[in-house]
Order: structure tokens, then sequence, then C-alpha cells
């Protein structure tokens, strides 16, 4: 055993030594190990192989094994270079100061790379190229301005889910394109609303998708109404609280859709206060009302009661009757109708 | 390269060339030699041993011979070392360095009254 652990240990020796002494340097330890019994000197036995082992080893390595050698296996022809030149050779003081200036270099070569790598970045022109696509037809292609657009249209994704905004997109041929479930609370929902409409306002044609809206606040409807107008509409509104919501906001700062077509898409569970909206816009030839009749329900849903209305008339006009469509097509059909009548409307702009 | 590694010579190296100076030995022997020489201080395992033996092997300070006129019964051959002149010359170089060291450590009272 024991012997099988120093040889082990021997075979950290460069391949010469052993050749040489391997057999004798085991000898010498079966020697002492017959010579030396008892514990104590057992003990100092392999207290002396490691010290040996860690001072004797680098010597071992630093002889070059040259003079001693009887006999020599390969013939080294004169002008040739030969592997014992490879094997018996130390690495030269000159060749390991090239080593280090070499490795220096590239260190360096590195460093450089790495602090000048953002400029050849293969990530960041596609973000500021997919951020310019985002917006749409800016007339401002400000890179910054746009990535900080992009970045708080991903921030406010939740924003839109929380106001109801199901989707918010830009169609093939800048056609903008939005689907509400619900006319949300001004109250809260206004800052996200003029965000949606602002939006909308770079786009050449609009679609509001209303098959699955079942209603919302008055006040909403009228407010997203307003951006469609370039003056002040006379605005029938069944439920107004006051004269004031009797009549659009138009036209509103920044809105610049007042002369872009404008669709919307309507289904038989178009309810209340989208009816609302389709009913108006249909009356006041602002838009394209795509789809089928709405449902004719004046109240659907948690609404406002009929009861807060003050200056309400008893009954909207589109009760029971609902919203006819202009263009009559199934509900799941609306939305590639409504896109072809908006692209061939923006051609003929 | 041998003069820079035996230049200054390590203490393993001198204490061989020391023990080679009675006589030839072999590997075990010189190690046992050395040992006795040293009060035990001094006990050499094979790698230094060898590694040492091959250092001034190469310097030219010692040389083999064949050990078979010498040769223990029930053992294998083993190689026998022996020192050279030059080898002789070297020890005796630095035996005097080092009692020129002796007489400087006298001449500094660095022994505190014990007679050396």
């Amino acid at each position: 055993m024991s012997e099988k652990i120093y040889s082990l240990l021997l075979r950290f020796y460069p391949a010469r030594f052993r050749q040489q002494y391997g057999a004798e340097a085991l000898q010498l330890f079966k020697d002492r190990l017959r010579d030396e019994r008892g514990l104590f000197r057992k003990l100092r036995l392999w207290m002396d192989l490691l010290t040996d082992f860690a001072s004797g080893l680098p010597q071992a390595y630093r002889n070059t094994y040259t003079t001693t050698t009887t006999t020599q296996v390969w013939q080294t022809v004169p002008g040739h270079p030969a592997f014992r030149i490879l094997e018996e050779e130390p690495l030269r003081p000159g060749s390991i100061v090239m080593g280090g200036i070499f490795g220096i270099a590239a260190l360096a070569l590195f460093i450089f790379v790495m602090n000048h790598a953002a400029a050849y970045h293969p990530f960041s022109g596609s973000v500021e190229r997919l951020g310019a696509a985002s917006a749409g037809n800016q007339s401002n292609p400000d890179v910054q301005a746009v990535a900080e657009k992009l970045e708080e249209q991903i921030r406010s994704s939740n924003q839109l889910q929380r106001c109801s905004f199901e989707k918010l997109e830009q169609h093939p041929g800048n056609i903008g394109y939005v689907k509400l479930t619900w006319f949300p609370d001004p109250a809260t929902c206004r800052p996200v609303a003029e965000a949606v409409m602002q939006r909308l306002s770079e786009t050449d044609a609009v679609i509001f998708d209303l098959r699955d809206t079942r209603g919302g606040y008055p006040e909403m409807v009228r407010l997203m109404a307003s951006w469609l107008f370039d003056r002040p509409v006379a605005w029938y509104n069944p439920r107004a609280a006051s004269p004031e919501q009797l009549v659009t906001d138009s036209p509103v700062a920044g809105g610049r859709l007042a002369d872009k077509p404008v669709f919307v898409l309507t289904s038989s569970r178009t309810f209340s206060g989208a009816e609302h909206f389709a009913y108006n816009l249909k009356t006041l030839k602002r838009a394209t009302i795509v789809g089928e009749t709405t449902s004719g329900a004046s109240h659907a849903g948690t609404g406002t009661p009929p009861s807060q209305v003050a200056l309400s008339e008893p009954k909207p006009i589109w009760e029971g009757a609902g919203v006819q469509p202009d263009v009559r097509v199934g509900a799941a059909d609306a939305l590639r109708t409504a896109e072809k009548l908006a692209l061939s409307a923006i051609r003929k702009k | 390269m041998p003069r820079r590694k035996l230049d200054p010579l390590p203490a393993a190296a001198f204490q061989i060339m020391l023990s080679l100076a009675d006589g030839d030995l072999h590997g075990y022997g010189i190690m046992r030699q050395v040992e006795t020489q040293t009060n035990g201080r001094m006990r050499l395992g094979p790698g230094t041993l060898y590694s040492s033996i091959q250092a001034i092997l190469e310097a030219g300070l010692i040389e083999e011979v064949d050990g078979s006129s010498d040769q223990e019964a029930g053992h294998e051959r083993r190689r026998y070392y022996r020192l050279t002149a030059s080898g002789r010359k070297l020890a005796r170089a630095e035996a005097e360095r080092l009692a020129d060291m002796l007489r400087l450590a006298r001449a500094k009272k660095i022994f505190r009254g014990e007679y050396v």
C-alpha cells in the first residue's frame, strides 16, 4: 500500500527523472520502510517524504538530465530541428518576456473593445428602429423621444388594461385600432383615455372596436368623441348632467383626428354607452358603422343609474331598436371590412 | 546552467559530497551517511536525494561507478557514486568558506562564551 502511494507521488516527477532514478527512489523508499519500524519512525518517514516532495520536485524539474544519458534514442541531424530540443530546452527568459508582452497586449485590446462595444452593439440599432416603427409616421424622428415613448407605452400597457382598453394597435396602412370593453370612469381613466386618443392621432384612420363593449360612462363617451371634431358639436346625451355635457369639447389641444376617417365596429352585444357613441357619430355623419345592429339596450351592467341623471330624456333613442350599421356584415367580419374601407378612404384623400 | 544551480552550493549537495569523501556509496547509503554525519538532522528523501545527485552529476562533481564489486547479497544492482577531483576541490572550497564564516562569527562574539 505504502509503495503504491509513493509510486503515485513519483509520477509527479519529470519523465526523465523517473526513467533514470524512479526504480532507485522506490528502492530507497522500500529500504527505509524496512529499516524504520515503529509508529513514530513511520510517521517521521512520511513527514520526510512530504517535505522531500515539496523541496525535491522543483529541483528535479530544474535539472537537464543530459550528461549521464548513455543511450541516445534519437539521432540529431545537424542543421535540422529535432523534438529533443523541444523536450530538453527549458523556456528561455526571452520567450517568457515575449509571452507576457503579448498577454498584456491581448488584455488591453479586450478591455478597449469592451469599453467601446456599445457603438457596435448588434441590438441597439434595432431597438431604435422598433421604437420608430411603433411610433408611426412621426414628423420629428427624434430617436431619444421615440425610445422614451416606447418605454412609456410598455409601462402604460397595464394602465390600458385597467381602464378597459383591451387593444391599442397600429394596423397595416397606418390604421389606428382600439378595442374597448367599457367606457371607463373619467375620474380615474381620463389621462389614459387622452393618451390613447393622442396615440391614435398619429394614424391616418381610426377603428373603434365596440363589438364587445358593455357600456360605460356617458361623460367618457363624450370626451373621447370630442377628439373627432375640430369645433364644438351638439352632442346628443340622454344622460347629460349639465348643459356643458350636451356639446363636445372640440377642438382638443394636440388632437389631429378631426379630418380622418373613423369606423365603429358593432355587434349584437354592443350595449348602452357603446351604442351612445355609435349612434351620435352616425347621426353626425362622422363615422361609418360597420357590423351588426346593436343590442338596443339603454342600460346594461353597472353604469350610471338613470335616477342620477338631471337633464336626461327618459329613454335613449336607440332603446329597443338599436343602432343600425352603415355597412352590414357579421361581427366576425367587421374588422376586415372596416380595414378595407379605411384603406380606400386613406387612398382617396 | 549547472554553475548557477550550484552557486551557492545547496546544503544537501554539500552533504552528499562530504558523505562520498570516505568512499563510494549508493543512494540509500548516501542517505544513511548524511543522516549519521548530521546527527539525524538531515534525512534526504528520495526526490531531494536523486535530484541533488543529478545536479552535481551534471556539474561533474561526482561520477557514477559500477557497483558490481561492492554488491550486497539479495540486492539489485545499484548505482554507486564517487567524488571526482573537481568535486573534492569544490567541497574543500565550500568548507573553507564555511570556516571563514565561522571565524567571522567568532570574531563577532555571537557564541556567548561557549567554546567552539
